[in-house]
């Protein structure tokens, strides 16, 4: 009985040792592939940012904007929505986060008559905002790039989306 | 002999357990990484979905509203359209709405995509009767009694009037709201978006209240079964239309700029009241002392909304 409960520990232990000469033999491979997988990770939450943004921006723009003015600052673009109704300004733009120089996030600053302005970060601060820039196409019709990096693994994505306006122009 | 047979096995079965330990680590994680990318395509798949039906009504929408302007547009389905990644396949549909009584014009792009129907609208809308009506000959139009002083020039042709306005059917209205009327605080924060606003039949037992001193901005009809009543000081700057199939009351003090007023009821204006535009009442009309008015039709001009998924 004690013989065979030790067989099985002892065909563990080996089978376990065999698995570990394996994985040392195909070392590179598994590096390759832990690698991409993080590379896959870092994608997915570019996109998730880059989505989050895009969405946000397209919908203020596409149905809500009057009229639409583009205007520069240090770190890239400002778009400043006049939304419909004419008590309201939503402002997306680029800056760094409170306190660090290297982190730049995308804000979304919305100001109502009368009231105080209330400014939201639109993307993590795992994300920092390498480039956020908008140009005119036509009177009604913008186009949006933006290149987003994941701070930690330096791994960056370009993104663009043309933004088109139904109930308003492009100054 | 037999004993050697025995760790021969025994040797095997080490290097399939390994083997097996090996394989259900790497499937573990393949099939981790392969569920990743699977829900991050089907993210993407459906946000590029989500643009391209949005871009695609909003475009058809322009296109109708203003082959609309031209001819008289008819509704339209139009032939399958494949779309990627995904290859889905959507039929997109003008519709076009018409009431004669309003008169009223609805251009909708109708997109089915899965279980939902995706629909873009804009409403041209005419005053009750239509711009040509005989009534909207007069800046301000009562066919009963006028209480209170009012400049000759603004007294309805004919007046003491020998025939009665003809009630017109307003209700229609109802079909046709974007939105429920605008809370003191939404008109506060957002102003008038530039569409149709009524509240549901059922939940319009009540009048519709605009509280003192409120600044309507922006362009917009409101419409309501039941009294309107408008709070003293309140002001407006945008194009604002006030349709009720009962009365309408204006405290003191409200300015009113570019304002078509419909009441299918009395309208009664409280003193240093300050008009300009259109009154058309079926009730009687009382008016304070201090009132001022100047007649202006363009505010009769068929009333576009914004374009707007409803």
């Amino acid at each position: 009985m004690n013989s065979k409960k030790g067989f099985i520990l002892l065909e563990i232990t080996i089978a376990f040792m065999l698995m570990c000469l394996l994985f040392a033999t195909f070392y590179q491979s598994f590096l390759q592939m832990a690698v991409s997988m993080r590379k896959i990770y870092d994608d997915v939450e570019l996109n998730r940012v880059a989505c989050a943004v895009m969405a946000t921006v397209e919908s203020e723009i596409m149905y809500g904007s009057q009229q639409v003015i583009l205007q520069e600052n240090k770190y890239g673009s400002r778009i400043v929505c006049r939304h419909i109704g004419p008590k309201r300004t939503v402002i997306f733009y680029c800056s760094n986060v409170a306190g660090t120089m290297q982190k730049v996030v995308v804000y979304k600053s919305t100001q109502i008559a009368g009231r105080p302005e209330g400014i939201n970060p639109l993307s993590s601060q795992l994300v920092s905002a390498e480039k956020f820039r908008v140009e005119k196409i036509d009177g009604r019709t913008l186009r949006l790039e933006m290149e987003l990096k994941i701070v930690k693994t330096g791994r960056r994505k370009i993104f663009i989306e043309v933004i088109r306006l139904c109930n308003g122009h492009v100054v | 002999m037999q004993r050697t047979r025995c760790l021969v096995l025994q040797k095997q079965g080490f290097i399939v357990l390994s083997l097996l330990l090996l394989v259900v680590v790497l499937s573990i994680l393949a099939q981790g990484i392969i569920y990743i990318v699977k829900q991050q395509a089907k993210t993407q798949q459906e946000y590029i979905r989500h643009r391209q039906i949005a871009i695609l009504g909003t475009e058809l929408l322009s296109v109708a509203v203003a082959q609309d302007n031209r001819e008289n547009l008819q509704n339209q389905i139009f032939q399958e359209i494949t779309l990627y990644p995904g290859a889905e396949k959507i039929v997109p549909q003008i519709i076009v709405e018409k009431r004669e009584t309003l008169p009223l014009r609805a251009i909708n792009i109708a997109i089915k995509y899965k279980d939902a129907t995706w629909k873009m609208q804009q409403l041209s809308i005419e005053p009750p009767g239509g711009t040509l009506h005989s009534i909207y000959n007069n800046l301000l139009y009562s066919d009963k009694e006028i209480i209170g002083e009012l400049p000759e020039k603004l007294l309805p042709k004919g007046y003491p009037l020998s025939e009665t306005m003809p009630q017109i059917d307003v209700k229609g209205y109802l079909k046709y709201k974007s939105n429920p009327l605008p809370s003191a605080l939404t008109l506060q924060d957002l102003g008038l978006l530039g569409r149709l606003y009524a509240n549901d039949s059922g939940s319009s037992s009540g009048s519709y209240v605009i509280k003192a001193n409120t600044i309507i901005k922006g362009n917009g009809i409101l419409y309501h079964n039941n009294p309107i009543e408008i709070g003293e000081g309140t002001s407006s700057t945008g194009k604002l239309w006030l349709i009720c199939n009962d009365e309408i009351i204006i405290g003191d003090n409200v300015n009113l700029k570019n304002v078509f007023l419909y009441a299918n009821g009395s309208i009664s204006i409280g003193r240093n009241v300050n008009i300009c535009g259109i009154i058309i009442s079926a009730g009687k009309f009382q008016v304070g002392e201090g009132f001022a008015m100047r007649g202006d039709k363009s505010v009769l001009e068929p009333f576009s909304t914004t374009c707007y998924m409803n």
